[in-house]
């Protein structure tokens, strides 16, 4: 097994603390907006519209650090995608719905040439550079929504802002379930490694 | 473009209210020109007594009466003697005639058929409680926002929902934002508008999208402009009464026959103008996504379950 702090290093752990954190909070407080209701108890609606506010930038800046240290650091090599990971991505899917039952071995060894299983690959890379950018600009949209609605067009610009922002939302939520239980399979010390 | 896009989408605009395709225009009326030459300018030429000294002067900007937009209010086909004293057609006016009584809308419109949809009775009832009417009973009247000289109705002259609503609030704002009109009503200070909704989050942004009435008067049956407007600190401010899914702007401003259209968009007649969160919510993204996640924690579960029981198997085995 290949060393974990170097696969792992310390602004890695700090960046995904950073972003489980605030994503967590985006959910909740998403949610309380979206179904607001003179009932909802959790967060007050403008509670919640401040938090998710707050929250948002700080997660797009998040981002951003993302994007560069990747582009700077070893750590990039790990999101290069092609079309050969979606038939590996199969072969993995096959491996966790049936294989992992009849003790067959993991069907690609992770080392440091490969970090990342073919899903795991995958998906991070897709959560990384599709959908948490579309969430993120669609938000930046929405949250300056006072200089948007000045032109004839803007609120239509909003309102599709607006769907896409849910629509992302609501993949980078499953996103989150299925990394957290798949992450969990591994035991306690696949945890460590990344906080 | 934005209209292909939004038939693209589907949107279906139950319109209830009846927008009329052209905003009036009325003829200038003859007789009114006579008034209109001197009030209908910035500058007057007034004349000595005798009449052979003539001088200019500039007409106070409260008398002064915008032509194109006499011509586009509702009561632009009226004479000005119609409801202004005879009295007038000498100049200089006697100064009596500043007394005059002026008529009311109900002395024109009480009883006549084609004013039955607008429900006179219940809009009269509501003003007469309102905040304005009991704090200035002698000098308010339905006038005071009903300009007698540019009055058009928000609902039948405009042509989409936004201007009507910007019309209906022009009628709060062309006072409340005018330091002389307030003065003469009141010795109190003008309150900053925006100062006094800051904690609406986006102040000017509400002000300009939702009615002040919608917010300050109380609902009332038959018409969709509540007269009865109530003391501040009655007004609504609770977020979620407009930001959920029964907004109480379905039933004013919002008001349509359905409670969602085609695509699912509850409150969708608002969408032509704004996206109001909570309130527009899309019922099929919110049982699709609800159904998916669902399947996926009951996947997890399933596979948890499948998982632990090797896991077991494999110990013991
Ligand atoms: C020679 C110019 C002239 C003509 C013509 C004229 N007015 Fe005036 N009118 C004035 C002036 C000047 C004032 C005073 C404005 C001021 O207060 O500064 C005035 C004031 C008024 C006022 C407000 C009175 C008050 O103080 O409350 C009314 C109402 C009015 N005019 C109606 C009419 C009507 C109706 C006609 C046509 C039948 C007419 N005027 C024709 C010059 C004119
Ligand atoms: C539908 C009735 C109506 C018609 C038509 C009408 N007026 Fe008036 N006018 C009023 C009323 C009512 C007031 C008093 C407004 C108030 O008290 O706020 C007024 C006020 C005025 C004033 C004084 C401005 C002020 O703020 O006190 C002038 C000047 C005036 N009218 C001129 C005219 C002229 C000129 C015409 C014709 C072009 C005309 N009006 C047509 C109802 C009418
Ligand atoms: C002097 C009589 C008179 C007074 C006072 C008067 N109106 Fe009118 N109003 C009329 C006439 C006449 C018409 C029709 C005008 C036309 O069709 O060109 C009319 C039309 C209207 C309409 C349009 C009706 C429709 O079917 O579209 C509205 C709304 C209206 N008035 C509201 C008011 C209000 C509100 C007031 C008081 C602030 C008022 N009126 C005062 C004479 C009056
Ligand atoms: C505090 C301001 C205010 C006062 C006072 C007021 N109105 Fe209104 N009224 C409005 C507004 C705002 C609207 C909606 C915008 C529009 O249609 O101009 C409206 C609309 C109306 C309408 C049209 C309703 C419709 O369904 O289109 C009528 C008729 C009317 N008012 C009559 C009256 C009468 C009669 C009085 C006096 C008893 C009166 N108003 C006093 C603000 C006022
Ligand atoms: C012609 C001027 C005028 C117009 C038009 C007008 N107002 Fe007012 N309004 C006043 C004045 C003056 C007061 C202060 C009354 C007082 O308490 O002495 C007032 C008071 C109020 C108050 C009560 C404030 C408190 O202290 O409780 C509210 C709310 C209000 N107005 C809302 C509206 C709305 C909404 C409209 C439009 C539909 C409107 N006003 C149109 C002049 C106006
Ligand atoms: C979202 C609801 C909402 C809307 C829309 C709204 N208001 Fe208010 N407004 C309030 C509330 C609530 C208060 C009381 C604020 C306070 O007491 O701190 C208030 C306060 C006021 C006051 C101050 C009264 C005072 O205490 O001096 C005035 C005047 C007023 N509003 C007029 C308007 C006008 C005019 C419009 C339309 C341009 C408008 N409001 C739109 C909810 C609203
Ligand atoms: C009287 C109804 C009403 C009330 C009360 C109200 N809002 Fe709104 N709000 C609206 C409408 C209508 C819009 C849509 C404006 C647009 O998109 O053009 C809006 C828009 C917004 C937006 C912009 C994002 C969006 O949904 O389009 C925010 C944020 C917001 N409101 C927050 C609040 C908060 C916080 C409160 C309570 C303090 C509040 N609102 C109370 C009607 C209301
Ligand atoms: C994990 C990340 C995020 C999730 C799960 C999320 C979720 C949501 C949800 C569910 C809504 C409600 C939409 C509605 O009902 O109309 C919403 C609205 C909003 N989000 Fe996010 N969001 C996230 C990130 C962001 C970011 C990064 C920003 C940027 C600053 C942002 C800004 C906004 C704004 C301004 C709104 C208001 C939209 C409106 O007015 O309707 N969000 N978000
Ligand atoms: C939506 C929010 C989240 C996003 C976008 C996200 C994204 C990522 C990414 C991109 C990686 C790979 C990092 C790298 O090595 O380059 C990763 C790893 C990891 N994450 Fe998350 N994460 C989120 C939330 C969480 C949460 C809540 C947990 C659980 C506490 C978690 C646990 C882990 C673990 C254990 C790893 C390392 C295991 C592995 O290599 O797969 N993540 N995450």
């Amino acid at each position: 097994m290949a060393d974990q702090t170097l696969l792992y290093p310390r602004w890695l752990r700090l960046w995904h603390s950073v972003n489980g954190i605030l994503c967590l909070f985006l959910m909740v407080t998403g949610l309380v907006m979206q179904y607001a209701s003179p009932s909802t108890i959790v967060f007050s609606f403008p509670t919640a519209i401040t938090v998710h506010n707050i929250c948002g930038i700080l997660l797009i800046l998040n981002w951003i650090i993302f994007i560069i240290a990747n582009a700077l650091s070893r750590n990039g090599s790990y999101y290069k995608i092609s079309l050969k990971l979606i038939r590996e991505s199969t072969v993995q899917f096959r491996y966790y719905i049936s294989g992992m039952f009849k003790g067959e071995p993991k069907p690609f060894k992770e080392d440091s040439d490969r970090k990342f299983n073919p899903l795991q690959q995958l998906t991070y890379w897709l959560a990384m550079y599709v959908i948490l950018p579309l969430i993120v600009i669609t938000g930046f949209i929405m949250i300056n929504i006072e200089q948007l609605l000045s032109d004839e067009h803007g609120i239509f610009i909003y309102q599709i802002a607006d769907l896409l922002h849910i629509c992302a939302a609501f993949f980078i939520s499953a996103f989150m379930f299925i990394h957290f239980y798949l992450a969990a399979l591994d035991g306690k010390t696949n945890f460590k490694k990344i906080i | 473009m934005k209209r292909n896009l939004l038939f693209l989408l589907g949107i279906v605009f139950l319109t209830q209210f009846s927008f009329s395709q052209k905003p009036r225009n009325h003829p200038l009326v003859a007789e009114n020109g006579e008034c209109l030459r001197c009030h209908g300018q910035t500058v007057y030429t007034a004349h000595s007594t005798d009449g052979r000294k003539q001088t200019k002067r500039p007409m106070s900007q409260a008398c002064i009466i915008a032509i194109p937009g006499y011509q586009k209010a509702i009561h632009g086909s009226l004479k000005c003697i119609d409801c202004h004293a005879e009295g007038y057609k000498n100049t200089p006016h006697s100064p009596d005639l500043q007394f005059e009584s002026v008529y009311t809308c109900t002395d024109c419109h009480e009883g006549t058929k084609k004013f039955k949809r607008f429900h006179l009775d219940s809009i009269v009832a509501g003003y007469d409680k309102s905040v304005h009417a009991k704090a200035m009973a002698k000098t308010f009247s339905c006038w005071k926002c009903h300009n007698p000289h540019t009055y058009v109705n928000a609902f039948s002259d405009q042509t989409d929902l936004k201007s009507a609503i910007t019309v209906s609030n022009a009628a709060c704002l062309d006072c409340h934002n005018n330091a002389v009109k307030y003065k003469l009503l009141t010795n109190k200070p003008a309150d900053n508008l925006i100062k006094e909704h800051v904690w609406l989050k986006h102040p000017e942004l509400h002000l300009k999208n939702i009615r002040c009435v919608d917010c300050h008067a109380k609902l009332a049956s038959g018409t969709f402009t509540p007269h009865e407007i109530l003391p501040a600190q009655d007004a609504i401010r609770k977020c979620t009464a407009c930001h959920s899914q029964n907004s109480i702007l379905a039933n004013s401003l919002l008001k349509s026959d359905k409670k969602s259209d085609l695509l699912g968009f509850s409150n969708s007649k608002s969408l032509e103008y704004a996206f109001i969160m909570g309130a527009n919510r899309n019922i099929w993204l919110n049982i699709i996504s609800g159904s998916l996640f669902a399947l996926l924690l009951v996947g997890l579960f399933i596979h948890l379950i499948f998982t632990l029981r090797y896991r077991k198997l494999h110990k013991n085995g």
